[in-house]
């Protein structure tokens, strides 16, 4: 009972963390479920292209704007929306090239599923670690690795300063909160109309449901499977610079990991395949983890989303909403 | 199309060669301050020098770097001194052993020093989780491991023969903190946490009990593994109604919590022990970070800093954390290889043994005189021995940007 009282004081606190938290997970899950889709691949090298997100975020609010203040007005809307169009451009970007470099030649080649998975737990190794020897210090035979990153984390300038928007049953709702849970959205709804009622997008539900006969009906299968990439990397690329804004933590050459994992337990928690089953599985998960706190304490999150990942599995093996890839 | 194909592969394996090139490229990790050998200015009598390594343990690298790093300087600066010194029998060659202060990255790492053959004294483990996963290791094989950081106190309690602290422990550090919490915050509801480690939980649950001891309400005690985010974690803390907040763990970690904490309207008080006095603390919780207290058993604002910003200058650290400790242990070190030539050891064992006599033979009748404070050990626990120990913990706010210095335990508090 301790328990129950203790989520029903905190309940709006809690309702107002696991929606934001929940929405970034949201946002990183549809590349997973997207990518699931098409090529029935789990990307496991996805949550770099969220670390490399983080990380032009860095470079954009410190080297390229020169933040060194929290800025206001339409000032803080040009940067935010200028370090957007980069972190999701190059997120963008990383996806495709690893589309390009460890994907695709299996697929040319008819490889089994084991090689997919082996490759994307090398893509995702390789571009973790070429980020930590990014120092500035390290060398490819005779070419100087730039100083990007490093072994360190590195602190990203704070921006924009948080204050209270107004008060909803007892619960401060912060500025920041705000706009993650508004970004993310009008992302995902601009994502769910480009898969329903774009050419391209009829594209990947075509290819999801039956490559063989996608391809037979016309539909240019590289280009699906490359725009499948490109948009997952884009949604992780606003999640990216949604989660050090909103968290404040600095960039780091792990950071994808846990978000990652995650994402991807809300992927298959909603629904592997099912792009509306993803973005429902990340606000899920993002309750269930704030919900679980007061109730177990900080330190058993982890072990609550997992169980009710394993529970939702049992007794609905597909996910909550299913596996296609619907509208 | 098998043209193209046959050149792809060689291609990629070539890309691989290369590859592999770079990691058998020799990465530029040793440290080796004055080791020319040299002979002395004019006039001094040059000796036969001594090969020897000394191994610096602790996090070089990672995230929480900045809390080893100055000690690491500290050291370096100091064996500069004494391979510079004419007189001095050896050669220090003065090594990285990094682990990123990690427990799980300690163990290979502790077996590249243990099969070097001149490897006579290791300064470190800066962290006690490492400490307690190569203290065997190092025991076994004799080397003395002289810690200027690692302040668990169940580090003590292994019985090892050749390990050594020159800090006060755990028991100092959140005995003083709890009082500190209850005279000096004055706090009337208190919020324990820790970040799970061996490290901080003892240190939450030593403050939790002193402070409940001196009239202090503990409204929650919760550990919280690093992670990214703490938002469900803090308002756990705010809904307790906490007026302050403990966090045992490190300063990458603590600087998220106050971060995030005052970012959500919790506007309480903030502490933390030695593991958050950084400038990795300061940098990452960035305007946050105002008026957090912390505690270290290590003076921020002692006369060794003037010498240690001097020499480093811009790679000085804002926040030199045990520099003066580290810079003490390699002199201590220096002290014993010099005692241990004196009495006829030539070779790297029988330095290592000559080391551990000259450490054994500290009292506090007749100590090393560090720049830090006197050093001499307890003879069955080799914990630092001292008069006042409560005189060798200190208390810091972050004022302006700055660590500034409130006084020692025994100056700030009472009984």
């Amino acid at each position: 009972m301790d328990c129950l009282t203790s989520v029903y004081h905190q309940f709006w606190d809690q309702t107002r963390n696991g929606l934001t938290l929940g929405s970034i997970y949201a946002m990183i899950a549809l590349g997973y479920t997207m990518v699931y889709g098409v090529l029935q691949l789990i990307n496991f090298a996805h949550s770099e292209v969220f670390m490399v997100s983080t990380v032009i975020t860095l470079y954009a609010f410190r080297n390229w704007f020169g933040v060194d203040h929290p800025l206001g007005g339409i000032l803080l809307v040009l940067v935010l929306l200028g370090a957007l169009a980069a972190a999701m451009l190059a997120s963008g970007v990383t996806a495709m090239t690893l589309e390009r470099f460890a994907y695709r030649p299996l697929r040319r080649r008819g490889a089994p599923r084991l090689a997919f998975l082996i490759s994307a737990i090398g893509a995702s190794l390789t571009i973790q670690y070429l980020f930590v020897l990014m120092d500035g210090r390290h060398y490819i035979l005779w070419f100087k690795l730039p100083a990007l990153l490093g072994p360190s984390p590195q602190p990203i300038p704070t921006v924009m300063e948080t204050h209270t928007a107004f008060t909803l049953f007892g619960t401060a709702v912060t500025n920041k909160a705000i706009l993650v849970v508004a970004a993310a959205a009008l992302m995902m709804f601009l994502l769910d109309r480009f898969v329903t009622k774009t050419r391209l997008g009829r594209g990947i539900r075509a290819v999801a449901q039956d490559t063989e006969t996608a391809s037979l009906m016309g539909v240019n299968i590289d280009r699906v499977i490359v725009t499948t990439f490109f948009v997952g990397g884009v949604m992780a690329g606003a999640a990216g610079l949604l989660y050090v804004l909103f968290l404040g933590v600095p960039a780091f050459w792990f950071i994808g990991f846990v978000p990652g994992i995650k994402a991807f337990t809300a992927a298959v928690l909603g629904g592997i395949g099912n792009i509306r089953g993803a973005m429902l599985g990340g606000l899920v998960l993002g309750m269930v983890e704030a919900y679980s706190v007061p109730c177990f304490g900080a330190q058993w999150t982890d072990v609550v989303s997992f169980v009710v990942l394993v529970l939702v599995l049992m007794f609905r093996p597909t996910g909550i909403l299913g596996e296609q890839v619907r509208a | 199309m098998r043209f193209r194909n046959n050149v792809l592969r060689v291609v990629a394996v070539v890309a691989i060669l290369m590859l592999v090139g770079t990691a058998c490229k020799k990465k530029s990790s040793t440290v080796t301050p004055g080791t020319t050998g040299t002979t002395g200015p004019t006039g001094a009598t040059a000796v036969e020098k001594i090969d020897v390594t000394v191994y610096g343990q602790g996090a070089w690298t990672g995230p929480y770097n900045y809390l080893v790093l100055p000690s690491e300087q500290g050291a370096q600066l100091r064996f500069k001194e004494c391979n510079a010194d004419a007189t001095f029998p050896a050669n220090v060659t003065y090594k990285q052993a990094d682990t990123q202060g990690s427990g799980d990255q300690a163990p290979p790492v502790a077996q590249t020093v243990v099969s070097d053959p001149n490897t006579v004294a290791v300064e470190g483990p800066a962290f006690s989780g490492e400490t307690r996963a190569v203290g065997d290791t190092y025991n076994q094989a004799q080397i003395p491991f002289i810690s200027q950081s690692a302040t668990a106190v169940d580090l003590a309690q292994n019985g090892w023969d050749y390990w050594y602290r020159t800090v006060g422990n755990d028991d100092l550090q959140g005995g003083n903190d709890g009082k500190f919490e209850a005279q000096v915050i004055k706090s009337k509801k208190l919020f324990i946490s820790n970040d799970t480690s061996d490290y901080g939980q003892p240190l939450s649950l030593t403050v939790k009990k002193l402070a409940s001891e001196n009239g202090v309400q503990i409204v929650g005690t919760e550990g919280i593994a690093p992670t990214d985010d703490y938002s469900a974690f803090i308002s756990d803390v705010k809904a307790s109604g906490a007026d302050s907040l403990f966090y045992g763990g490190y300063d990458a970690d603590f600087a998220k919590i106050v971060k995030q904490g005052k970012d959500a309207g919790l506007d309480i008080n903030y502490m933390s022990g030695d593991g958050s006095l950084s400038s990795t603390f300061l940098s990452s919780a960035g305007d946050t970070a105002e008026g957090v207290y912390l505690s270290a058993p290590t003076n921020l604002g002692g006369d060794f800093i003037a010498k240690y910003n001097q020499e480093y200058g811009s790679e000085a650290s804002s926040v030199p954390v045990y520099a003066a400790e580290g810079y003490d242990v390699a002199g201590v070190i220096c002290e014993g290889i010099k005692a241990a030539v004196a009495g006829g050891a030539s070779d790297p064992a029988s330095i290592r043994a000559g080391i551990k006599t000259y450490l054994d033979s500290l009292t506090t009748d007749s100590p090393f005189q560090g720049v830090s404070k006197p050093i001499a050990f307890d003879p069955s626990t080799h914990e630092l021995a001292a008069a006042d120990i409560n005189s060798l913990l200190y208390y810091y706010q972050v004022k302006g940007g700055e660590m500034s210095p409130l006084g020692n335990a025994s100056e700030v508090l009472s009984g």
